[in-house]
């Protein structure tokens, strides 16, 4: 369920650009430094985007050294090193597991088996490092399959725990001006777990698996997946762009030092394309 | 603080300038943006630095010329809890506001007659939470059930407006003025000349 929180790159400047990217190879150092080389696999935009969110609260700017890395071998580049990159990649390594754990249960994906066992080095030091952040995750991931298992209908509900999770994620690592984290936190969240649904939708109806869409528009099969989509399409759209613009609303009122060039391109722009994308993938593949 | 600081431009920026660079401010932490947000409060924080420090620029320039110096804000009041139909009702509603949402949804749930406003009153509580979906299911029935209620119509128009306003901005929006939010601004400037004490729009 990652990857979907993204800037919008042809609106970035060349130097924001290189700033993301610097985060994001910070992160992925970060990664390797704390929780073993293999969690490098599952570095993602969306933690990169708590990287940058947190650090925007400092007020000075992150020290950078240039370096090359194995993926990139002949190029060096620039990696911010931040203070806030090892709580990052701490939640980067906890919900990577967790979520491949979910994919080999729900669509038996047993190649996926090797994978997480060798998370489990990675995993197992994150969670010693922030207890409380494991728990969180683990804690929601275990309601969400409980509803899962009951075929949870009301969206607000399933919606409403990961929200919750990823608020108590943010907030912790924030410490400061919790109040507009938190609701941030929460809209983000609430958007993240909504667009997954309506991303995996096909996938989810093909291999028969839970989606709250399915149940709280009541698919019929014979109505078809294309249908369904284009039944649906308003009413979810009015979701997922009422909670961005919650999220964003929120995000105004942070006091952010830095990176708000690059933030204000994500929550308004990136978010928003990102919601268009997915909304009509169903008309690009048809 | 430096008041040019809060509002984003340099000193020696021009009048035009430091009105349109107050204007956008003030459409970023607009009330109506804030409406049933437990963020309110900080943003209405935010409304009141961006007011002040827009005052002491416009009385600088002015050179103590005829600025109005009022800024003691009354601010933009919450009216949505004007009219209480049942005791039951206002309590809960007082509930709400307090911020006991569960024991209200309890109080709620309790009842057997689901009226117009009970379901205005769960759409409430829906959207404090976020619960965007449950909120305009119930603001949509509340609407439906007393169709010339201006309350339970402006709770529902207003779960579209700021997804219009988020839509609207940045890429697309940024550049130049058009109708609608030609519109808007002046009722903005209303809004906040009222909050001062003045007047934009005479009739409004």
């Amino acid at each position: 369920m990652f990857g979907y929180i993204v800037p919008d790159k042809p609106e970035l400047k060349i130097r924001e650009f290189d700033r993301f990217k610097s985060y994001y190879c910070g992160l992925c150092k970060a990664l390797k430094k704390e929780y073993t080389f293999f969690s490098r696999m599952f570095l993602n935009y969306d933690c990169t985007f708590l990287s940058l969110v947190l650090d925007s609260l400092e007020e000075t700017a992150p020290a950078c050294t240039v370096e090359s890395c194995a993926f990139s071998p002949f190029t060096k580049k620039c990696i911010a090193h931040t203070l806030d990159a090892k709580y990052a990649a701490a939640i980067n390594v906890l919900l990577a597991k967790n979520s491949l754990k979910d994919h080999i249960r729900d669509e038996k994906k047993l190649y996926l088996l090797p994978a997480v066992w060798m998370l489990g080095g990675g995993y197992r030091k994150a969670k010693r490092d922030f207890p409380e952040a494991a728990e969180t995750i683990e804690g929601a991931l275990k309601r969400l399959k409980v509803m899962e298992a009951e075929k949870e209908a009301n969206l607000d509900k399933v919606a409403d725990v990961f929200a919750v999770m990823l608020s108590d994620l943010v907030v912790a690592g924030a410490n400061k001006e919790i109040r507009a984290f938190r609701h941030l936190g929460y809209h983000v969240g609430r958007w993240l777990y909504l667009i997954d649904a309506v991303d995996d939708l096909e996938n989810d109806i093909k291999k028969r698996c839970y989606n709250p869409l399915l149940y709280r528009y009541v698919y019929d099969r014979s109505e078809g997946p294309a249908a369904f989509r284009a039944r649906i399409n308003e009413e979810v759209r009015f979701n997922l762009y009422y909670s961005l613009s919650e999220a964003a609303a929120a995000y105004d009122l942070i006091n952010m030092k830095k990176n708000q060039s690059i933030l204000t391109n994500i929550m308004y722009s990136g978010l928003k394309k990102k919601t268009e994308q997915i909304l009509t993938k169903a008309d690009r593949e048809a | 603080m430096d008041p040019y600081s809060v509002l984003g431009v340099s000193a020696n920026a021009s009048d035009e300038e430091i009105k349109k660079a107050y204007r956008d401010l003030v459409k970023k932490y607009h009330p109506d943006k804030y409406r049933d947000s437990d963020l309110k409060d900080l943003a209405d924080e935010k409304l009141r630095t961006i007011n002040k420090a827009y005052d002491e620029i416009t009385n600088m320039r002015k050179n103590g010329g005829t600025g109005n110096t009022n800024t003691g804000g009354g601010g933009y009041t919450y009216n949505a809890y004007g009219s209480a139909a049942g005791a039951n009702f206002s309590r809960i509603r007082m509930m709400i506001q307090m911020g006991q949402l569960n024991q209200a949804e309890r109080e709620l749930d309790a009842m057997s007659n689901q009226t117009a406003e009970w379901h205005y009153l769960k759409g409430v509580i829906a959207m404090r939470r976020g619960w965007a979906d449950g909120a305009k299911e119930h603001f949509k029935k509340a609407t439906d059930m007393a169709p010339s209620n201006m309350e339970y119509q402006q709770a529902y128009n207003a779960m579209f407006s700021g997804n219009r306003q988020y839509q609207s901005y940045y890429g697309n929006g940024t550049g130049g003025m058009d109708a609608c939010s030609c519109c808007s601004s002046a009722l903005c400037a209303d809004c906040c000349c009222e909050c001062m004490g003045g007047d934009l729009i005479s009739c409004c």
